[in-house]
């Protein structure tokens, strides 16, 4: 199994999301998943990270290939520092471009991206602490952070409400969607609610990490799981 | 923000139908950082693009022209090839202002990282 370990992550744990299991996880399945499209010298990906926090997954794509072009997106303008940061502590800032914007919502609606990733914030917790935009949020720190975790009812907000509906939109035809879900977050059900969207989906990795059970689900918009 | 990032980038302000292809305002403050040519990517990632936006921004920021059409032939030119790489991949957008083209709405682009964060009142 591909283990996808990079070195020099710049963050900073009261400004960003800590590289964390689910962190290591997501980086992990990506890497082994696509193992054999990496290993290809004709590599060519256009991929999509919602949430980069430090950077570590998107950088540790990134690293697989010069022609691997990833946007990485976030609410937290200091993450969007830090993978800046991670990016060129790796050498490959010209491989990640990042925006500042909520889900995918800045960017056009048309199948893009050969790959999404995401590791969104899963902790059940009350509404009140997810993540909103008012001016006050993007300058106050705290709700900031707390959107690194804070997933809302069942910690499925970022996943019920941006990444579900918009995914097939979004996925180029035999693109390939990550995102990382915990137990409790009732994976069954959001295979289900993919499924009636014409999404296939299956659990490509999963790991323990201290209490928690996290995995990562795999989406694609066909049946094929054809090489990208 | 390279234009091929650019190139993805629409703006979604309330009551917004059209907000694509977002305007670069003059006075863009652009870096160049060289990177590795594939012809192989550009012919990957020519489908996914909106031709017409990336050619008006390389006007805006007065880059060498790209042609209105990509035909059959232009993928066997090597000049087109290598300034297509040049202008989608290795020109970055450090400093400057992204225009939505329906609402006037400004996205500033500071330290190469466009904010497309909405105020509440405008989403
Ligand atoms: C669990 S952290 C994961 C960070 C990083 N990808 C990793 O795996 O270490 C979740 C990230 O999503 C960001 N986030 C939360 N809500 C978001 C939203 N609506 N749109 C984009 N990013 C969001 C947070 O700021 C945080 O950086």
């Amino acid at each position: 199994m591909a283990l996808s370990r990079i070195a020099l992550t710049s963050y900073r744990a009261d400004e960003c999301y800590e590289p964390s299991d689910d962190t290591f996880l997501l980086a992990d399945a990506i890497n082994d998943d696509l193992a054999d499209a990496l290993k290809s010298e004709y590599c060519n990906m256009l991929a999509v990270e919602v949430g980069c926090g430090s950077g570590y997954v998107c950088t540790s794509l990134a690293l697989n290939s010069p022609h691997i072009q990833v946007v990485a997106t976030d609410v937290n303008h200091l993450a969007a520092k830090h993978t800046a940061q991670t990016a060129r502590n790796h050498k490959c800032s010209n491989n990640v471009d990042i925006v500042l914007c909520n889900g995918l919502d800045a960017f056009r609606t048309r199948r893009l991206f050969d790959v999404l990733m995401c590791n969104p914030p899963y902790v059940p917790t009350e509404d009140e602490e997810i993540y909103t935009t008012t001016p006050e949020t993007t300058t106050n720190h705290n709700s900031v952070i707390n959107a690194a975790f804070a997933g809302g009812e069942k910690g499925r907000l970022l996943v019920d409400s941006v990444l579900m509906p918009q995914l097939a939109d979004y996925l180029w035809k035999e693109g390939r969607a990550y995102v990382v879900a915990l137990h409790e977050n009732d994976v069954g059900e959001i295979q289900q609610d993919a499924k009636a969207r014409g999404l296939e989906s299956q659990v490509v990795m999963e790991r323990r990490a201290d209490m928690e059970r996290l995995c990562v689900l795999r989406f694609t918009t066909t049946t094929t799981t054809t090489t990208l | 923000m390279k234009l091929l990032t650019h190139n993805m980038l629409a703006s979604t302000v309330r009551g917004v139908s059209q907000g694509y292809p977002l305007g670069i305002a003059p006075g863009a403050v652009t870096e160049v950082h060289a990177c590795d040519f594939s012809k192989e990517f550009l012919v990957h990632v020519f489908p996914k693009l909106e031709w017409s936006a990336f050619v008006s921004a390389c006007a805006s920021l007065s880059l060498p022209t790209m042609p209105a059409e990509v035909t059959p032939a232009s993928w066997e030119d090597e000049s087109f090839l290598r300034q297509m790489h040049h202008n989608l991949l290795e020109v970055h957008v450090q400093e400057g202002t992204l225009i939505c083209p329906e609402s006037g709405r400004q996205f500033p682009v500071s330290k190469g990282i466009p904010n497309m964060l909405l105020n509440e009142d405008e989403i």
